[in-house]
């Protein structure tokens, strides 16, 4: 049904709900293997990625705002499949939104996803504050 | 949330409900709806009571719930290549399908803001008189551009075909929907009648030639959602 959740991000969350638990981590495996490689004016410049220190491994934020739609970017190692399917579905649910629809994200998006179960609550913490990250750089680049 | 089948009626012993976020759902579901022969077309669409494909939003988003999108996950899984026209795949902000690739047929080579992450191997531009434009950007998303003889009416399904997709889902809009069914080229259409009036006024099938069809299965859902599939009856 309709939600005020955006499009891509509550059929994120609807595939994830529709799923027995099981299927739900391979689910997020599966976004893991899709996080989008940096466009390369990023992977030549790590001083304008942001660390997302409440994640254990090293994942790195950039947002970009032009003409009023928001691009998110991240990087993880693939040793990190949880944290980079996290990444991942940020970045495809974030993007192409405008800035007051990812303002307007519930800051507990990451808890509807129905992987409480399958993933430590850490982890889950940890997308949280990306998301709240991503909302802070967003703030950041429209004021300006 | 709870799927009944009701047609064809289920052998005797069988289940014949799945329950969403159970173990086991997309299994029950994909021999359900398994195609209706070996490389074949079809149709899957959402409209409401009144025949809109889409809801008060202008998107099919207000249509759809999240039985719909399992089903939909099911029909994407029994093809090779999910299919949609250009100005479907903007307004409907398509996401890339996870497990099949998405194929986008424009005539202008125009996409707005249609703007997929890259991927390599996910996306396949189809084209008959691709743009300069539009080759760049394919290269810049890794997607493979198709073209093909337009005065062909489906040279676009032939190209998806020579190019090892078989079986292809088209997921609209409405007007390459009725394109597919007046040229004879669907086998099956799967439509998902969602329990409102619209009154949004977009025609789900907008076709210009009468064809006698048969139910070939009926799936509900605990909202009252049905989910119908016709094939043509000949003769």
């Amino acid at each position: 049904m309709s939600s005020d959740l955006p499009a891509p991000l509550a059929e994120i969350r609807d595939d994830f709900l529709a799923l027995g638990q099981r299927d739900r981590l391979q689910l997020l495996l599966e976004f893991s293997n899709e996080l989008p490689g940096l466009p390369e004016r990023y992977s030549e410049h790590p001083d304008l990625l942001e660390r997302v220190e409440e994640c254990q491994s090293p994942v790195y934020i950039f947002v970009e705002v032009e003409d009023g739609v928001v691009r998110m970017h991240a990087t993880a190692p693939a040793e990190a499949p949880t944290t980079r399917g996290f990444a991942s579905i940020l970045a495809q649910g974030l993007t192409g939104l405008t800035p007051e629809q990812v303002l307007d994200v519930p800051a507990d998006y990451p808890h509807t996803l129905g992987l409480t179960e399958a993933v430590s609550p850490l982890r889950i913490r940890g997308m949280t504050a990306m998301l709240g990250r991503i909302k802070r750089q967003v703030r950041e680049k429209t004021a300006a | 949330m709870r799927i009944r089948r009701v047609l064809p009626p289920v052998p005797d012993g069988e289940p014949d409900l799945v329950r969403l976020g159970e173990d086991g759902v997309a299994e029950r579901l994909d021999g359900w709806l398994e195609g209706p022969s070996a490389g074949w077309t079809r149709l899957n669409l959402v409209a409401s009571i009144d025949g809109s494909a889409r809801g008060a939003d202008g998107t099919s988003e207000s249509l759809t719930n999240r039985a719909d999108r399992a089903i939909l996950g099911a029909l994407r899984r029994a093809a090779d290549v999910v299919l949609v026209g250009a100005e479907t795949a903007r307004r409907e902000r398509y996401l890339l399908p996870k497990r099949r690739p998405l194929a986008v047929l424009t005539r202008t080579g125009e996409l707005g803001d249609f703007d997929p992450a890259p991927s390599e191997g996910r996306l396949i531009l189809l084209c008959a008189d691709p743009t300069t434009a539009l080759r760049e950007r394919a290269d810049r998303w890794g997607a493979r551009l198709l073209s093909g003889d337009p005065a062909d009416p489906l040279w676009f399904l032939e190209a998806l075909r020579a190019d090892g997709h078989t079986s292809i889902v088209c997921e609209g809009g409405p007007a390459l929907a009725a394109h597919l069914l007046d040229a004879g080229a669907v086998d099956e259409i799967c439509l998902t009648i969602a329990p409102m009036l619209a009154a949004a006024g977009l025609p789900v099938l907008p076709v210009a030639t009468p064809q006698p069809m048969s139910l070939s299965g009926l799936l509900a859902d605990d909202e009252g959602y049905l989910y119908c599939r016709w094939t043509r009856r000949d003769g």
